[in-house]
């Protein structure tokens, strides 16, 4: 008799107890339970001086105060802490509901095979060898599978158990008096440990050093830093970009509840209503990459709130929001806008990333893409800004992309393509980050540029001038503003011209249809990511890795006898051209 | 001390936010109390359940504290008003002319 | 060859200054004609295309475009079935064929993939196999971008609606 040791239907997969819905509620309650705590500490600080009053008994409420004061901005800060520890619960808790549905279908399968397997040997009395040969590798390649199964749902069980205990911890540390007016009530032990360990982010640390320390971490000390400490994660170059996500998804949760019920009271200040529409549009293009759908797959390639600080610049604010796996993309392009963007536009922007993300998909070898908009530099407010006609912006914004690329580099283990794009004002301060020595970028893309800030040739940005490809559409007047030719055009611009030339980089084509007859600032220098055009398809041939399958344009040059001369301005342009301007299915 | 005066209306108003001061506090101490924790697991619950208490707690104390601001300041310019008062209907009484009239 | 002079760039940078960006000055009103007009061409391109095709189901929605100065365009698109017996090559040809007779011009057109673009009253229209769906035929027009205020563009609704053959 042959024995066929079939494995027994296990694990049974255990229930998962919590509601996502009702944590995401409690949260909320609490984000609104710490605002009075921080107007009390407010009112003390503002009405301590109370005009015209002065004398004894001012001072002894002025000290009464003084001290009241300082307590409540502590006790606001730690059940905002504690709040934003129950955000990230209720997210990993949504997180483990999903992951435990897929054990549960992978069990469901698992048991079908089984019982399937039983039948099929019940049903072979007289089997020959091969068919008990089949039946036993069918009994073997069970057993493997319900053993990774097994340890799935252990590794599953004990993340359950560390997101149970580390908001048990949160809420432990704040509940007594000394938590509760502490610098770090609502933060757990392990969460403050971490952030004291070497290599810590927001203490001088390289980004190659953060990637070390967050390496080091165990799951549950990752846990704990990032719920409580989400501003310092969340901006940490160097961290994963699904580390970074978790943390400033909890800001986020914050400021949509905090503001949003501030703004239900009428109580929202000048300032915190920038910061309310800020979150908002964070949210909405944080939507809109999670909503979209990879027309090659099928499938949605999620995705990532990288950089949330809605309160910088002035109440511009600053956000990354990426369409794609940034972690693991093979392809990953960072886009840098122009003039007048500011935090609210990030839904519009998201809009053309995914566009980005399409095209190089549509039109690419199979890698896998992420496309980012980056706006994590003050860009000038508008072409009557005064900062819109020099490049101080530019070179500040070209340190901060460059330390961005840093630390996104430094966050792979793998050797990532990375494409730097920049459009308009944000293709000077893109020049100024890839004429650091060390950009970490592989390509570089300069559309309806005015300039390329500090170089006057593309052999001066450290991607070489192989590597660095312009767009610009010939009606452009934006693009035209830089110079070219032995004369130059003074200071109307914002540095060499790169599609010319003298720069050496590689042109394509970007011509709109709708360009009009006349040099302009609408259509011909806002449509190099409108889907369907050439500047689209060629910059998707760029962020998929074949720069040198882009379709050339003859670069402008500027002969001493006349103006500049542009040779595509007579081209007919393209649109929606299979091999030249297609970027992705008209057939939804 | 060489200086000593009020502007009654900015205490009287310093006074009125503290007292709203402490019906917010008096409010977020009831809701904190109210909070469900049974969205969390029940090996979590029984802390939040005690961090709602204690804070609760706090929240209270907080509305005592702004109550007591509130008062103090109103009832202080209150003294002094009534200080005033008196010393006015003293100085009433002084006579500052010179010779006859006097 | 258009030869720019240095002088018509210094002429056009104040505009640029002003903030001129070509800003539609009625946003709803022209997106309202253009999606209108998208409609009526687009629908009685679906007529005739029907007439080539076992089914076609055609559909519009707002699209965004634009960079510093935001906008939408209408995009219209339809996935034309070929009727039983007939490749989708060959419905493009036919489709191609009867809308020249019907007043587009035919101003592209390749073999490989099956593709051609036509045009009528300022409207670009692609009739082409594309490769994700090389079962089908699709059918688009994009309208122009027309931009407005801030925020404008984002508040149109991006849902597809029908359009029906007319």
């Amino acid at each position: 008799m042959t024995t066929i040791a079939v494995p027994a239907s296990e694990p049974q997969i255990a229930e998962l107890l919590g509601d996502p819905g009702g944590a995401e509620a409690l949260a909320t309650s609490l984000y609104k339970a710490a605002t009075p705590f921080e107007t009390f500490g407010e009112r003390a600080s503002d009405e301590r001086l109370i005009s015209g009053w002065k004398g004894y008994a001012y001072e002894a409420y002025r000290d009464a105060a003084g001290s009241a004061g300082p307590e409540h901005e502590a006790m606001h800060q730690s059940v905002r802490r504690v709040a934003r520890a129950v955000t990230f619960y209720a997210d990993t808790l949504q997180t483990l509901k999903r992951d435990r549905d897929d054990l549960r279908d992978r069990k469901q399968r698992l048991d079908a095979d089984r019982t399937g397997l039983l039948a099929d040997i019940e049903a072979a009395d007289d089997a020959s060898a091969s068919t008990i040969a089949d039946l036993q590798a069918r009994a073997r390649d069970l057993t493997s599978r319900y053993r990774d199964l097994i340890t799935d749902h252990d590794s599953w069980c004990r993340r359950v158990t560390d997101n149970e205990d580390q908001l048990r911890q949160s809420f432990a540390s704040a509940k007594g008096l000394n938590g509760a007016l502490s610098a770090t009530g609502g933060a757990t032990q392990d969460a403050t440990d971490a952030m004291n360990e070497p290599g810590a982010p927001g203490g001088g640390s390289t980004p190659a050093e953060v990637k070390a320390w967050w390496d080091g971490l165990s799951a549950e000390e990752r846990a704990a830093v990032t719920a409580a400490y989400p501003e310092t994660i969340g901006s940490a170059d160097g961290l994963p970009a699904s580390a970074r996500d978790d943390a400033n998804r909890i800001l986020l949760d914050d400021d949509l509840a905090t503001l949003g019920d501030k703004e239900a009271d009428g109580t929202l200040t000048a300032d915190e209503k920038m910061q309310l529409a800020n979150a908002r549009a964070a949210r909405d293009g944080l939507h809109r990459a999670e909503s979209y759908v990879d027309p090659t797959t099928g499938a949605k390639p999620g995705g990532t709130l990288w950089l949330y600080d809605p309160t910088a610049f002035d109440g511009d604010g600053r956000v990354a929001v990426a369409v794609g796996d940034m972690d693991t993309a093979d392809d990953v392009a960072v886009f840098t806008p122009g003039i007048k963007s500011e935090m609210t536009d990030t839904d519009f922007y998201t809009d053309k990333m995914t566009n980005v993300y399409e095209s190089a998909r549509y039109n690419g070898d199979g890698s896998s893409v992420a496309a980012m908009f980056w706006l994590g530099y003050d860009a000038p407010s508008g072409p009557t800004d005064p900062a819109t006609l020099t490049e101080g912006r530019a070179e500040d914004g070209g340190r901060r992309l460059s330390d961005a690329l840093d630390g996104l580099r430094a966050s792979r283990p793998d050797e990532a393509h990375l494409t730097a794009i920049g459009h308009s004002y944000g293709s000077t301060t893109t020049a100024y980050a890839a004429s650091e020595d060390d950009f970490a970028a592989d390509d570089v893309v300069l559309i309806g540029s005015p300039g390329a800030g500090p170089a006057e040739n593309a052999d001066e940005l450290s991607v070489g001038s192989g590597h660095v490809y312009v767009g610009r559409d010939s009606r452009d007047g934006v693009a035209m503003l830089g110079d070219e030719g032995w004369v130059g055009k003074g200071p109307i611009g914002l540095g060499t011209d790169p599609s010319s030339e003298d720069f050496g980089a590689t042109r394509f084509e970007a011509e709109d249809v709708d360009r009009s007859s006349l040099p302009n600032f609408g259509d011909a220098h806002g449509s190099y990511l409108d889907d369907d055009t050439e500047s689209l398809y060629n910059i998707g041939k760029i962020v998929d890795g074949h720069g040198d399958d882009v379709e050339e344009a003859e670069q402008s040059y500027d002969p001493w006898y006349s103006g500049a001369v542009d040779p595509e301005w007579d081209r007919d342009p393209t649109a929606n051209e299979p091999g030249r301007s297609e970027t992705g299915p008209d057939a939804t | 001390m060489s200086v000593t005066g009020i502007e009654y209306n900015q205490m009287r108003s310093a006074s009125t936010g503290w007292g709203e001061q402490a019906d917010e506090m008096e409010k977020t101490s009831k809701e904190l109390a109210g909070l469900s924790v049974s969205g969390l697991a029940p090996s979590v619950q029984h802390v939040a359940s005690s961090f709602m208490e204690a804070w609760s707690g706090y929240a209270h104390e907080s509305a005592d504290i702004a109550s007591g601001f509130a008062d103090a300041i109103s009832t202080t310019a209150d003294h002094i008003n009534d200080a005033d008062q008196v010393s006015k209907s003293w100085l009433d009484r002084l006579d500052g002319h010179l010779g006859p009239t006097r | 060859m258009k030869r720019l002079l240095a002088l018509s760039l210094l002429a056009v940078t104040p505009l640029m200054l002003l903030g001129c960006s070509g800003e539609s000055s009625d946003p709803d009103g022209d997106a309202e004609a253009q999606r209108e007009a998208i409609h009526r061409t687009f629908g009685s391109a679906l007529t005739t295309a029907g007439e080539h095709a076992s089914k076609v189901a055609g559909e519009g929605r707002w699209n965004l475009c634009g960079l510093e100065t935001q906008g939408v365009e209408y995009l219209a698109s339809a996935t034309v079935t070929p009727p039983a017996g007939t490749t989708p090559a060959a419905t493009v040809t036919a489709i191609t064929e009867a809308l020249s007779s019907d007043g587009w011009t035919t101003s592209k057109q390749k073999s490989q993939p099956p593709w051609a673009q036509l045009e009528q009253d300022d409207l670009l229209l692609t009739v082409q196999v594309e490769k994700l769906t090389p079962e089908v035929v699709t059918m688009s027009i994009r309208g122009e971008c027309i931009t407005g205020p801030d925020g404008w563009a984002t508040s149109m609704s991006e849902e597809p609606e029908p359009i029906e053959p007319s």
